[in-house]
């Protein structure tokens, strides 16, 4: 089945990866800016940060057939530096109108401080200006209920976002239902030990319908399995769910929600078919 | 939307989901001897009493959403006046 990782990092892994998602059926990946694992040490690094996603990235998929879309910002964990934070988001405007990119993100939260939330809150003003897609982090394990309903009183109080141009991610069993009852798309990371997995994703699914709910691999340096989707999809055909219905989270969705951005250009192996 | 559900019987759901979940529950038993072997100090008291306290969870048959109630329960807490403790100087909602 052709399918679309909406969240990956591919910035860390391997071209063996690219070949292996080109073998799983993936046509399509989107990678959000993220934390590489160290703190960077200023705004030139993530200028050329941001042209590794725009120019370096969509080479390497292309040559495995993947079309790759990006999406740009300062992550949460380094959001702790605002003076930074401002740096950068005052440049992304610079790189919008490359191929590929999608919007802002993966903003969020990381601990659920007073300095992430007024990154936060710069970065949306940002897409608000200048209508964009929004992809969102929503922080880890202890820290994820608060941080999601903290996130969930930004957007609202903002006002300007229209629900469907944001995806809220790292959906887990105790935050899915307000992100989905506050009308935004929700995002299931299919990540070991700190988020969930194929039977819990399919479970979601089961309970809340296919609507709004996207499935990724979030796979980045640490462990991660780049074919968490597939492994979403086996799971849903061995409980016998209809092949439309599997296709609506893996594929459809995603190219729903990115169709909201002006700038989206169909994935070309489907456009062909 | 509506939920969605799939072709299976209750018999099929029964023998998929046993081999797994017995799996599941020899590791944890497992892991919860391991925490044995490492002695009794306070650092592995916390982690047998917070185990203990998330099992309870699973063991209550009486009502579903056991996911969601072990999740929630692992959270800090969510207070909707955050804005204003931050605007007073707090750095932590906790």
């Amino acid at each position: 089945m052709d399918y679309i990782d909406p969240h990956i990092h591919m910035v860390s892994r391997t071209t063996d990866d690219y070949a292996t998602l080109a073998r799983m059926g993936c046509v399509a990946l989107s990678e959000p800016a993220f934390w590489a694992g160290f703190d960077r040490s200023g705004v030139e690094g993530f200028r050329d940060y941001f042209r590794q996603l725009t120019e370096f990235e969509p080479t390497r998929a292309a040559q495995h057939g993947i079309e790759h879309y990006t999406w740009l910002c300062i992550n949460a964990k380094e959001a702790e530096d605002v003076a930074l934070s401002r740096e950068v988001i005052a440049m992304i405007p610079e790189f919008l109108d490359r191929p590929g990119v999608l919007g802002i993100g993966e903003i969020g939260l990381n601990k659920n401080t007073p300095n992430e939330a007024t990154v936060f809150e710069e970065h949306v003003d940002l897409a608000a200006r200048l209508g964009e897609l929004v992809l969102i982090h929503t922080p880890h394990l202890a820290d994820k209920l608060q941080g999601t309903r903290m996130i969930l009183d930004m957007l609202r109080d903002d006002g300007r976002l229209a629900a469907e141009d944001v995806l809220v991610d790292h959906v887990e069993e105790h935050t899915v239902h307000h992100v989905l009852d506050a009308g935004y798309w929700a995002g299931i990371t299919l990540y070991p030990t700190s988020k969930c997995t194929p039977e819990r994703a399919a479970d979601i699914v089961e309970r809340y319908g296919p609507d709004r709910l996207l499935v990724n691999s979030a796979g980045d340096w640490g462990p991660s399995n780049p074919t968490a989707v597939p492994d979403f999809i086996v799971e849903m055909r061995a409980r016998g769910h209809a092949e439309a219905t599997i296709r609506r989270v893996v594929l459809d969705n995603p190219l729903r929600f990115f169709g909201r951005c002006k700038r989206f250009v169909s994935p070309k192996r489907l456009s062909a078919k | 939307m509506p939920p969605a559900t799939p072709e299976e019987s209750a018999a099929r759901v029964a023998e998929r989901e046993w081999p797994p979940l017995r799996a599941r529950i020899v590791d944890l038993a497992a892991a919860l001897d391991r925490l044995d072997r490492a002695g009794d100090a306070a650092p592995i008291r916390a982690v047998h009493d917070e185990a203990a306290r998330l099992i309870a969870i699973l063991l209550d048959n009486e009502s579903t959403g056991r996911a969601e109630r072990v999740l929630g329960s692992m959270s800090r807490p969510y207070d909707p006046r955050w804005r204003a403790r931050f605007a007073a100087g707090e750095t932590a909602i906790d």
